[in-house]
């Protein structure tokens, strides 16, 4: 009986005692184990930027947070780098056990490393860069900053001309046959997938290519809903839609803005406007009545250019007047009576035309006509694309057909192999001086 | 009085032919124009005393369009005319049997494809194909009921503008608005050889259809009956589809496909005077030459801009057929 009760007595005594050391040892444990706070570590540093992203020279707000936990209050070196260079460096005073926040704004450029420094401690972000273009419909477009997989159905020779051919991974239909593209030496452009064209797009084909931009004009009236389609798809779309000698500027600029290539652009440009001023010098001056009257005719002998497009630019810049241009329009078709009455000096075909030069000479109807009666009737090669540099050797011969006289010295050829030398590093695929 | 009427009808196109002559965006005195033209008529080689412009406009770019004009109404109202005196049916026209769309597609492919031959030979042979295959599918046992040829006219037309989508998803956008043009029709390229190509297959059709219209006004009271008066219905059928499929292909291949003239034509002509068919082909060949030369006048001096005339006539062609059913009350013509 008296054994059980002491037996009971030192159980309960036992529980006790084991218990309080468990609490101490337990106690002991977590104080020895809880983290210690580093003795040196006096701040709690926070930055944040306003945006999750930003466009090329939009102004980038940056906002630093520092928490002082010491008592006293001390002054210290805040330093923000954008990858290797200092944007901002100040001394800062932080009251004791108190926060200080600063702002440092600067200009996006392109992405970068933030790396945001205070005393010893240091942070760091990472700054996103888009690039915002504008295409020829105004829409404001944001692409990567570092485009990779571009599908081109416009003007793929400009892309080669800015050296960025290394980003194209399907192109338009009609590259295979485009005879700049298939003059070049470096690129087998038979080998580029094509998922057709703008007037018709093979959705599925264009996807299987994982572009992240497609290049798309914008003449076809199906080209919105296709625009639509692709860009609910994340596929960004800049529309292209030329109509003037002005555009073609603009989409060097535009596509140089595209593929980062700002400076082969203007290296483009001034390209161009060499020949461009040659011709403007010599035929700005002629007074407008004795400026002989032009007429460029199309797939038809009857279907003229108006007053819209760069060949009604070309005609006036080489120093000649298109009758046409009191039309609206960039193809119209009019009657013969009308061409007739307009008697144009000189007739230009258009490249691709099926009819030739004889046609137009050996009609029955167009035998009164100046240009015929005189000889002026010409075409120039198939296949010179009129939306990209070599336009204005275009122009030059434009010019040199309207103003023999003004010209003869020369050689349009010579002009042709020097431009496509300069620009696609290849001598002129046409022939330009029979 | 009714005499009075057929001769007016008769000679419809020489008022139009001379008010024609003198529209046009060139600048010629009308007096000029007839002096120019009857000394050219009379005396072909005398050297012009008026500017050699003048010349050029009136001899060979007005009188051709002109008269392609002429001959192309003809041939369409003409065409119209024997078919649906033929067929029983006011809904026929030369196009009802696939012409057009045969035609378009002939064009289309003259496009697409590199071909020795000119796309009004195109036009022309698949035009004629497609009217072919209507008639060979709608043949049954040896006889051609007149509701399974306008089906198999139906049913030949969707094929073939299957075909022609087809063909035009692979045209690039310049060669695909030539076609568009040439589907709309119009006499803006008329030149002195669409006028020699069309006329001596137009006028010839025009006068064997004229000559056999007694033929048409008895097959026109149907098979059984033309058979009880012992005529061959199936020779004679045929011998007219071909004569008026043949002139519409021709005038189709030169100008494209004007809409609805064969259809308003014979209307407004039977309208006139009655359905003796030995009056109506004549007097439609007349009638839809003078209506086409006027529509083309308005589609040449309308605007600076050519219109093309295949536009024109089919919006006076749709009024004029709802006025046409609500006046008869959707009953069929008898």
């Amino acid at each position: 009986m008296k054994r059980f009760k002491l037996q009971g007595k030192s159980s309960a005594a036992v529980a006790t005692v084991s218990l309080v050391v468990a609490v101490v040892v337990i106690a002991v444990a977590v104080y020895m184990l809880w983290p210690a706070k580093p003795a040196e570590c006096r701040f709690e540093l926070q930055a944040s930027l306003d945006k999750p992203y930003y466009r090329v020279g939009d102004e980038v707000s940056l906002s630093i947070v520092i928490r002082n936990l010491n008592d006293t209050a001390t002054t210290q070196t805040v330093e923000v780098k954008v990858d290797d260079e200092v944007v901002y460096s100040e001394d800062v005073e932080i009251p004791a056990s108190g926060s200080k926040t600063v702002a440092v704004g600067f200009k996006a450029e392109k992405p970068s490393t933030i790396t945001v420094t205070v005393g010893e401690d240091s942070t760091t972000l990472s700054l996103e860069v888009v690039r915002c273009v504008t295409d020829f419909w105004g829409r404001d477009i944001e692409i990567p900053y570092n485009v990779e997989r571009v599908v081109v159905l416009a003007e793929y020779e400009i892309v080669y001309a800015l050296g960025a051919w290394d980003k194209v991974v399907g192109v338009s239909k009609y590259a295979y046959t485009n005879p700049v593209m298939c003059a070049l030496k470096d690129i087998n452009i038979s080998e580029v997938p094509s998922p057709g064209s703008s007037w018709s797009l093979n959705v599925e084909e264009l996807l299987a290519l994982d572009p992240q931009v497609v290049l798309i004009y914008g003449f076809s009236g199906r080209t919105a809903e296709t625009v639509e389609q692709l860009e609910n798809l994340g596929i960004k779309c800049v529309v292209l839609e030329l109509n003037s000698l002005d555009d073609i500027y603009r989409l060097i600029r535009l596509y140089g803005q595209i593929f980062g290539k700002e400076d082969r652009a203007e290296e483009l440009i001034q390209i161009m406007n060499q020949t461009l001023d040659m011709i403007r010098e010599r035929t700005a001056n002629i007074p407008y009545d004795e400026r002989p009257k032009v007429i460029h005719t199309w797939s038809k002998k009857l279907k003229v250019t108006g007053n819209m497009g760069v060949i009604n630019d070309l005609i006036e810049l080489a120093g000649g007047v298109n009758p046409a241009s009191e039309l609206e329009g960039k193809y119209v078709t009019v009657s013969i009576e009308q061409i007739i009455e307009w008697d144009p000096d000189v007739i230009i075909i258009w490249g691709i035309a099926k009819y030739g030069v004889e046609d137009i000479m050996n009609d029955t109807q167009w035998q009164t006509i100046s240009a015929v009666v005189n000889g002026r009737v010409y075409k120039y090669p198939r296949g010179i694309c009129t939306w990209s540099p070599e336009v204005v050797v275009l122009a030059l011969k434009f010019a040199k057909w309207i103003h023999p006289e003004l010209f003869s010295d020369v050689n349009v050829q010579e002009v042709a192999d020097q431009l496509f030398m300069e620009v696609y590093g290849i001598p002129s695929p046409f022939e330009w001086e029979p | 009085m009714k005499k009075l009427k057929l001769l007016v009808l008769a000679v419809l196109p020489i008022p139009a032919f001379f008010f024609s002559l003198v529209i046009g965006q060139f600048d010629i005195p009308p007096l000029t124009v007839y002096e120019i033209f009857f000394t050219k008529l009379f005396n072909p080689l005398i050297s012009s005393p008026w500017p050699p412009a003048y010349e050029v406009v009136v001899w060979n770019i007005r009188l051709p369009r002109v008269l392609l004009a002429l001959l192309v109404g003809a041939s369409l109202s003409v065409s119209g005319t024997a078919l649906q005196g033929l067929f029983r049916n006011p809904l026929v026209s030369p196009y009802i049997l696939g012409l057009s769309w045969g035609a378009n597609f002939g064009v289309a492919l003259s496009l697409l494809i590199p071909l020795p031959f000119s796309p009004q030979f195109m036009a022309f042979s698949f035009g004629l194909l497609a009217v072919f295959l209507a008639y060979s599918i709608a043949k049954v046992r040896g006889e051609t009921p007149v509701i399974s040829l306008v089906l198999a006219g139906v049913i030949v037309s969707a094929f073939f503008t299957a075909l022609q989508y087809i063909a035009k998803f692979f045209l690039d956008p310049q060669a695909l608005q030539g076609l568009v043009y040439w589907m709309m029709g119009g006499f803006y390229l008329a030149h002195w050889d669409d006028v020699m190509v069309t006329c001596i297959p137009i006028i010839f059709s025009v006068v064997m259809l004229s000559l056999m219209s007694w033929r048409i006004n008895v097959l026109s009271m149907g098979d059984a009956e033309a058979k009880m008066m012992g005529l061959n219905t199936e020779l004679n059928k045929v011998v007219i589809i071909v004569l008026a499929t043949v002139m519409a292909a021709v005038a189709v291949s030169v100008v494209g496909t004007i809409g609805w003239v064969g259809l308003i034509i014979p209307h407004l002509v039977r309208m006139a005077v009655g359905p003796d068919h030995r009056k109506l082909i004549p007097l439609s060949a007349t009638v839809g030459a003078a209506f086409l030369l006027v529509a083309d006048d308005l589609a040449r001096s309308i605007t600076t801009y050519e219109l093309p005339v295949g536009i024109l006539t089919t919006l006076s062609g749709v009024p004029f057929f709802v006025y046409l059913l609500k006046k008869t009350k959707g009953r069929s013509w008898s």
